[in-house]
């Protein structure tokens, strides 16, 4: 009996997230790489800043909408 | 450093088109925290932190948000997320289900990743305390019950999808943000970013 709660109880904690410490493991980025980063962003996706246009897009192109809202600008400061 | 990912790109370039909009001043829920300038130092931080300085919408061709990532999300979390979403969208394009169990599909496709995930896989979805303190001060999602196992405050990503499963296909311009993005303090600290408002960037540079 006291075998089959420990094992009820384990899987509530683990489906539950509980025995899984959230540790992250940060990384600090230099302002020239950030630079690079921002510039491969825009130039490599065509962002459009016109929702309903970007709505006759997705539906023409069948495509489904990916959309940013943003304290700033994505290509200048935040 | 997630969307300059070439995984997230090729991604994003071939599922969906893309767009975004300031929120700066516009939004009573968007975060004021420190200006950061492109050519400022960075570095990653808990999953879904800055929730209310980014909000990140997957959307249905006509303008239905199947899914929001607030806030920051490594390059893989993304993905798997953005894949997510197109799964979500692939659901309302489906004609041969009725609304009713389509939204119903949507929540538990929503409350299966919130439930039933490995939460290992959503790498540092941990509120930092003063975010701690805010969601236990101003919502009733995020602290579980008093009975059972399992108390305390949820992993945001868990809040996230509960939230996002009450929320099925809501056109964009009726989604709550304002109450979806209570994830936590609108003002951080932090050391990077522009001198003189809040620490110093001229050591980090």
């Amino acid at each position: 009996m006291l075998r089959k709660l420990t094992v009820a109880a384990v899987a509530v904690l683990l489906t539950t997230g509980v025995l899984h410490a959230q540790n992250v493991a940060y990384k600090t980025v230099t302002g020239g790489q950030v630079k690079l980063n921002v510039d491969k962003m825009m130039s490599k996706i065509d962002w459009s800043k016109d929702f309903n246009e970007l709505k006759k897009k997705a539906q023409a192109q069948k495509k489904m909408i990916f959309w940013v809202d943003i304290v700033g600008d994505l290509d200048g400061g935040l | 450093m997630t969307l300059s990912n070439d995984k997230v790109i090729n991604q994003i370039n071939t599922a969906f088109v893309s767009g975004w909009q300031s929120i700066k001043g516009k939004r009573s829920y968007a975060g004021v925290s420190n200006t950061h300038m492109p050519s400022n130092a960075a570095k990653n931080i808990n999953t879904c932190s800055g929730g209310r300085n980014i909000q990140m919408y997957f959307m249905t061709p006509d303008g239905r948000v199947v899914h929001c990532l607030p806030g920051y999300w490594n390059a893989q979390d993304f993905y798997t997320q953005a894949g997510f979403a197109v799964k979500l969208g692939n659901l309302a394009f489906n004609k041969s289900i009725s609304n009713a169990d389509r939204n119903e599909k949507f929540l538990d496709m929503h409350l299966q990743k919130a439930h039933g995930h490995s939460y290992g896989l959503v790498e540092g979805a941990k509120l930092q305390g003063f975010d701690v303190k805010y969601v236990k001060n101003n919502t009733s999602d995020f602290t579980r019950g008093y009975k059972g196992f399992v108390q305390g405050v949820k992993l945001v990503d868990q809040v996230v999808h509960e939230r996002m499963a009450a929320r099925p296909f809501l056109p964009f311009e009726k989604f709550d943000a304002h109450e979806f993005t209570k994830l936590g303090i609108k003002r951080y600290k932090y050391d990077f970013g522009l001198a003189g408002k809040y620490g110093s960037s001229a050591k980090k540079k």
